[in-house]
């Protein structure tokens, strides 16, 4: 939907911009509030229209407006903090006991209790099912008026850890949001309306429970179209826009009255190597040496100084690395050596033709590249033109959809660029979703190190780590082996969120993960 | 008229029924198992060969091809389109809930193409290469020749981010219509134009034009009355493809404009491999350039002489 978008973005935006200075007014001391506290955000394409699982979700995710709150929040910095629960601890082998605060009350007035903790952990695992964190319909028991116990159909001593996604968050027993927005929960802002593709508009729940919002109401408008966003933003039609396509950011900063700002590292580009195919048939990059010489040739360097105009930061984890703690450097990267890779090639046998690709026994050195979402062709390209260097030919597959889930489930290619994101606090979190040979992921057969490995061995560990630090350092050594020792992940960038807004609009404070950003501290100033 | 439009309607039912044979095989060829597509969305780890079969069984799946079109048309006379395998929602209400958005902007702009493209296209004819003539045929080169996500990006520029006359985009007031109205009628406007000015040529320099004229007709009489409505026969066929064309897909002045059309959903469903939306929506587009086309008929008999209803049947005098 966006193909010609990217297109046009640039230069679209940089007709239309003409301002010259950048304002830092946004960062001054108490600015005084404006009479009108209303905000309106120039959010992408409606998040819940593409399926049952989203819609369950609404207004929590993919897009969260601050409605509806969890036991325990994520924190900027990748740490648990108490949100609905003010303690929780392990109660068993497998169990934790959540104590909720007594102060809590859903935007009605009525007092939040362990039965509404039940119940909507129990929607959440409803068919279709939204949950990842091993619970089943049994799960959640209530122990009294203010006291829950979870405990997962298998161990998962990272529960706590999961349980901040905004998917668990809780909300009204008598709520459906697959079948209504207008949902009651505890949050600072409650649903005023929802109009399918067009906007969510809340307004500050006034009995909040704790800090009220300063934002009296905040409307979440949806653009299919980034370029359109961009130019809302530039009208005044919208005062911020999340998640800047970093396209036309160049011609934002030149914006006048209009302030950028980045939140911490969130999520990472990163190569999903493929080893073997849907029925087990070793592929091409089942060679360690080649895994190796694809990683040394990556100039990193240049993809985010040059591609991505520093806007980026250079990254070595497959994660945001404060998730790990003061373990980040564990994780040492392949560092890109364009020799090391051709004589890693040369190694493995494959050597260079008249054309300069790779070939062994009469077999030209293919890799095919696939990705989701169309703005990362230009990281395709960028991979490509590295690996061309070396002698391998990358063939790039730029594919729909259903055609790139297909290829996913398949095996059918090599490298899969994306960006996922750090959405919880589990530093293990997306190793054993996607690289554990017993992951639920339906490719996880395809790019795991595979059963028995030091690699599963080290995640079995992250699932019964009872203390946080230790924990971090057991993430930090299974990424080690990933991305080091192995080569089975290869990290790109490690990538911020960028928000554009008008410089009336204070407070905001960006979250790394999108799905926790939460709008209380915002506010209209003069 | 009536018994005319009947006739007309029932003689496009075969055509119909061919169109839902095509949707139906269409789908039926598309690569990949439906079993395999939907369980896959489903459930979190891959479906098993008993999963697959039940799914196959329970959905008529394993029945005869013609057994399954048969269901399928059978379904289509009682309204059902399937269920989306993204939304979970049927087909027909996903159509159906978008077709005003559509409308909105869809209708506004072929009938204001209409009225631009016949009002310029007849002073062209009848300011043969003179100024305003070839200014107008230029302005249609350059009309044609610009890309609609272009057209529409300009418009915003200037009308909402320059001079902060209207919005940039979304659904709302009258205001919020103008500029996505305006790049649909704009792109569409030259052709029709073109076509309305030759058109016009060739009618007035027919015989019956002179002969009208050497009765010493009043100008206008002339021009309005005998010209203009025979002109308009070809113009009427393209509006009313343009307007099927523009009922069936406006995706990329709708992705532009955030309008919560069709278009924009129609084209997420085929990315996203979504057979039944698909599936769907060619039946639909095809009943709507059905109805147009039979609307178009209706519409020669009252402006075409010449289209005779004779003997139970119509015929074209032509």
């Amino acid at each position: 939907m966006k193909w010609f978008a990217s297109l046009a973005a640039v230069s679209v935006v940089a007709t239309a911009c003409g301002g010259s200075s950048d304002s830092d007014s946004a960062t001054e001391a108490s600015p005084e509030p404006a009479a009108v506290q209303e905000l309106v955000v120039g959010s992408g394409a409606d998040p819940w229209i593409d399926s049952e699982g989203d819609r369950k979700r609404r207004p929590n995710y993919p897009l969260n407006a601050d409605v509806c709150e969890t036991l325990v929040h994520l924190g900027t910095n990748f740490e648990l903090e108490p949100m609905l629960a003010s303690k929780w601890e392990l109660a068993g082998d497998n169990t934790y006991r959540f104590t909720l605060k007594d102060e809590v009350t859903f935007s009605d007035g009525r007092p939040l209790t362990a039965a509404d903790v039940k119940s909507a952990i129990d929607y959440t695992v409803k068919e279709p099912s939204i949950g990842f964190s091993f619970l089943g319909a049994e799960s959640t028991t209530i122990v009294d008026e203010s006291t829950v116990d979870i405990t997962p159909t298998k161990p998962n001593l990272r529960l706590v850890e999961q349980i901040n996604h905004p998917t668990y968050a809780v909300i009204s027993p008598d709520d459906d949001p697959l079948n209504d927005a207008n949902v009651t929960c505890t949050g600072p802002f409650k649903v005023t309306s929802y109009t399918p593709e067009e906007k969510l508009v809340v307004e500050r729940n006034e009995d909040y429970w704790g800090e009220p919002a300063k934002l009296d109401k905040i409307t979440f408008r949806f653009f299919p179209d980034d370029t359109t966003r961009v130019l809302a933003l530039q009208n005044g039609e919208v005062d911020l826009i999340n998640d800047v396509p970093r396209g036309v950011l160049s011609n934002l900063e030149s914006q006048p009255n209009t302030t950028i700002e980045t939140s911490p590292v969130g999520n990472v580009t990163l190569m999903y190597v493929a080893r073997r195919d849907a029925a087990g048939t070793p592929k091409t990059l089942a060679d360690p040496l080649l895994r190796r010489a694809v990683a040394a040739s990556m100039d990193t360097s240049a993809y985010v100084q040059g591609l991505l105009a520093g806007n980026a930061e250079e990254i070595n984890t497959i994660a945001p690395p404060e998730v790990l703690g003061r373990f980040s450097d564990m994780v040492k990267g392949v560092d890109y050596d364009k020799e090391e890779a051709g004589r890693l090639l040369d190694q493995a046998g494959w050597t260079r033709q008249g054309d300069g690709i790779r070939s062994k026994d009469g077999k030209p050195l293919e890799l095919t590249i696939v990705f989701g979402a169309p703005s990362d062709l230009v990281t395709a390209e960028f991979v490509q033109a590295q690996l061309r260097e070396v002698g391998i030919d990358g063939k790039i597959q730029q594919l729909d959809a259903g055609a790139y889930r297909e290829a996913l489930n398949t095996g059918n290619y090599d490298l899969d660029i994306s960006k996922p994101s750090q959405n919880d606090a589990n530093p293990a979190f997306l190793l054993a979703l996607r690289w554990y040979s017993g992951a639920t992921g339906k490719n996880a057969k395809i790019i795991s190190p595979g059963a028995g490995t030091t690699y599963d061995g080290l995640i079995d560990q992250t699932l019964q780590a009872t203390d946080r630090t230790e924990l971090q350092r057991i993430a930090a050594e299974a990424m080690h082996e990933l991305v080091d020792v192995e080569v089975g992940g290869i990290p790109l960038s490690g990538n911020y969120r960028i928000f554009a807004m008008n410089d009336k609009v204070r407070g905001v404070e960006l979250h790394p993960s999108g799905t926790n950003q939460r709008w209380a501290t915002a506010f209209m100033a003069k | 008229m009536i018994a005319y439009a009947l006739r007309r309607g029932l003689s496009l039912l075969p055509v119909w029924l061919g169109i839902s044979f095509v949707a139906f095989v269409l789908s039926s060829l598309s690569p990949g198992d439906p079993a395999q597509l939907i369980l896959n969305r489903q459930q979190d780890e891959p479906p098993t060969p008993a999963q697959l079969e039940a799914f196959r069984e329970a959905n008529g799946l394993n029945d005869p091809f013609l057994v399954q079109y048969a269901t399928f048309v059978a379904g289509l006379f009682r309204g059902e389109l399937g269920t989306s395998f993204r939304t979970g929602t049927p087909v027909l209400e996903e159509l159906v809930s978008r077709i005003p958005a559509t409308l909105q902007i869809t209708v506004p702009a072929v009938l204001l193409a209409v009225l631009l493209a016949v009002l310029i296209g007849v002073l062209s004819a009848l300011r043969r290469n003179s100024l305003a003539d070839h200014g107008s045929r230029v302005a249609a080169l350059l009309s044609d020749s610009v890309p609609s996500f272009v057209l529409a990006y300009l418009l915003i520029i200037v009308f909402a981010v320059q001079a902060g006359l209207l919005p940039v985009a979304g659904r709302g007031g009258v205001e919020h219509l103008v500029l996505p109205v305006l790049t649909l009628t704009l792109a569409t406007t030259a052709s029709m134009m073109r076509l309305t000015r030759s058109s016009m040529l060739e009618v007035l320099g027919e015989d019956y034009m002179r002969t009208a004229r050497a009765m010493g007709l009043p100008w206008r009489s002339v021009v309005f009355q005998h010209a203009l409505r025979n002109a308009l026969i070809p113009v009427v066929t393209v509006a009313g493809l343009v307007l099927a064309g523009f009922v069936t897909g406006t995706v990329i002045v709708e992705t532009v404009f955030a309008w919560p059309g069709i278009g924009t959903f129609v084209v997420d469903s085929i990315f996203d491999r979504d057979y039944p939306v698909i599936q769907g929506f060619v039946v639909f587009t095809g009943t709507v350039f059905i109805v147009i086309n039979l609307c178009v008929d209706l519409l020669y008999v009252r402006l075409d002489p010449r289209v005779r209803l004779t003997t139970g049947r119509a015929s074209h005098g032509r």
